[in-house]
């Protein structure tokens, strides 16, 4: 199973998301968002399912809340996750 | 006890409040937006729970523009001193509170220029009377929704209308109104609304809050961390974060969520006609009662459940001691925080003794409550 993140500014923007999205029986998980891809340190990620994307993406759009980026999660050899920006 | 202060701040709160509060505090009560153990995350949620109902109140569409604040005055400066310049003209009702007033007051000294707008023998703001203040640099409009003196009820949909036309912010200040009676921010036009968490919307003490409308920017009244952005020196620009520095009330702010979701529970129609039941007897005892003299509108549709009077010659608050120490009834006598409102009622050197329902009073409790007055009327 891939997985992305979609990162935001503000804890409140993420569980705002979430609850709408989670409305639909799917499931969208909130995570801190690791240093990778948000190197400030205080960003919150959605983490979902790739074919999540669109609804999530829709969701932001009408919600007017902007998606600072969107991420791929993988593993390298060694178990370490990575994580490769595709928006 | 007779609890009749409720304007003040209600009493008792539902069970679930105190419930919610504890369980909050003993379980989750970690700090919300800040780490992101499951602890922090259940807090986090805990708030935004809150922000959503809050929204469902008030149909307001975008719940991130609800700023939590430790009260209702809070809101209020925050949207005064967020909003107004020097040079800036505001119109506002001659049944203001201080916390709106003295704000103001402050502004004024800085260079905000202020008009006060006539009001009917009842309190209710004279509409007409905003084309005749409103000025060219006009920018402001904020009225009470309903008196915290007398509880006149302002008619929200005609003033909205009235502040579009003129192209002006359009502010309520829903201290009294919050959680008894319909607010819809939509429909009245309303860019900024005010409102404590601890009166009508039954939640504790140290909560309230500010919606700002789409299209409102604000300075900030305060800046720090907000959980978002870290790596920034500068404030975020986004709400709710733009207002929210430091650690919010979030045991305050779960126990006012189980307030909010009693009153949408309950239907805020049936808590309303319930206050209106209880008020209409009490006014109608009143009236009966000789040397009592009632202020305020006596027109049910218009008002809240908020009784000003006064006795004969009587001092107001050895009225109010009397009714506590010997009769159990907790009333509020004096100024109530509102000398601009006595000032247009005339009552500025007497004062009043205020009765305020609530949801959780009875039939019982204004009976006896006339009967005390009744015996300390000497009737």
């Amino acid at each position: 199973m891939t997985y992305l993140l979609a990162v935001f500014s503000s804890v409140h923007q993420v569980n705002r998301m979430k609850n709408v999205l989670n409305k639909d029986g799917r499931y969208f998980g909130m995570i801190r968002a690791p240093h990778a891809v948000f190197p400030g340190g205080c960003g919150f990620a959605l983490r979902f399912e790739e074919s999540g994307r669109p609804l999530v993406e829709q969701a932001a759009l009408e919600l007017g809340i902007a998606i600072n980026g969107i991420f791929k999660e993988g593993k390298e050899e060694n178990g370490s996750k990575v994580y490769v920006r595709i928006q | 006890m007779v609890y009749l202060d409720n304007a003040a701040t209600s009493w008792p709160k539902p069970e679930a409040v105190y419930r919610a509060m504890v369980e909050f505090t003993k379980v989750n009560g970690a700090n919300p937006g800040r780490s992101g153990h499951r602890m922090a995350v259940r807090a986090s949620e805990k708030v935004m729970e809150c922000r959503e109902n809050l929204a469902r109140l008030f149909s307001i569409p975008d719940p991130l523009r609800i700023v939590f604040t430790s009260n209702g005055t809070e809101a209020v400066n925050l949207a005064l001193k967020g909003l107004l310049r020097p040079g800036d003209h505001v119109l506002l009702s001659g049944m203001e509170h201080n916390a709106v007033v003295r704000p103001l007051k402050k502004l004024e000294s800085a260079g905000v220029e202020l008009s006060v707008l006539k009001t009917d023998p009842e309190g209710r703001v004279d509409s007409a009377d905003i084309a005749v203040k409103v000025r060219p640099n006009t920018k402001l409009l904020v009225v009470t929704h309903a008196s915290n003196v007398t509880g006149t009820v302002n008619d929200l949909l005609s003033l909205g209308r009235l502040a579009k036309e003129h192209n002006i912010v359009f502010m309520v200040d829903a201290a009294q109104t919050a959680g008894n009676t319909p607010i819809h921010v939509g429909e009245a036009q309303i860019d900024l609304l005010a409102f404590p968490g601890h009166k009508g919307l039954l939640g504790p003490q140290g909560t309230g809050g500010l919606y700002v409308g789409e299209g409102i920017t604000l300075d900030t009244l305060k800046e720090g961390g907000t959980g978002s952005l870290s790596e920034s020196l500068d404030q975020p620009d986004f709400l709710p974060d733009r207002y929210e520095s430091g650690t919010l009330n979030t045991p305050g702010i779960a126990g006012l969520n189980e307030g909010i979701k009693f009153i949408l529970n309950t239907g805020i129609d049936c808590i309303q006609e319930h206050e209106k039941q209880l008020t209409r007897l009490m006014l109608e005892g009143l009236a009966e009662i000789n040397k009592v003299k009632l202020y305020g509108s006596g027109d049910m549709e218009h008002r809240t459940g908020v009784i000003s009077i006064t006795v004969g010659q009587m001092d107001c608050h050895e009225v109010c001691d009397e009714l506590d120490k010997k009769y159990g009834i907790a009333a509020r006598g004096g100024l109530h925080c509102a000398c601009l409102a006595h000032k247009t009622l005339g009552t500025l050197g007497s004062g009043t003794i205020r009765f305020s329902v609530g949801f959780f009073n009875t039939c019982g409790d204004i009976d006896r409550a006339l009967a005390a007055i009744r015996e300390i009327a000497g009737t």
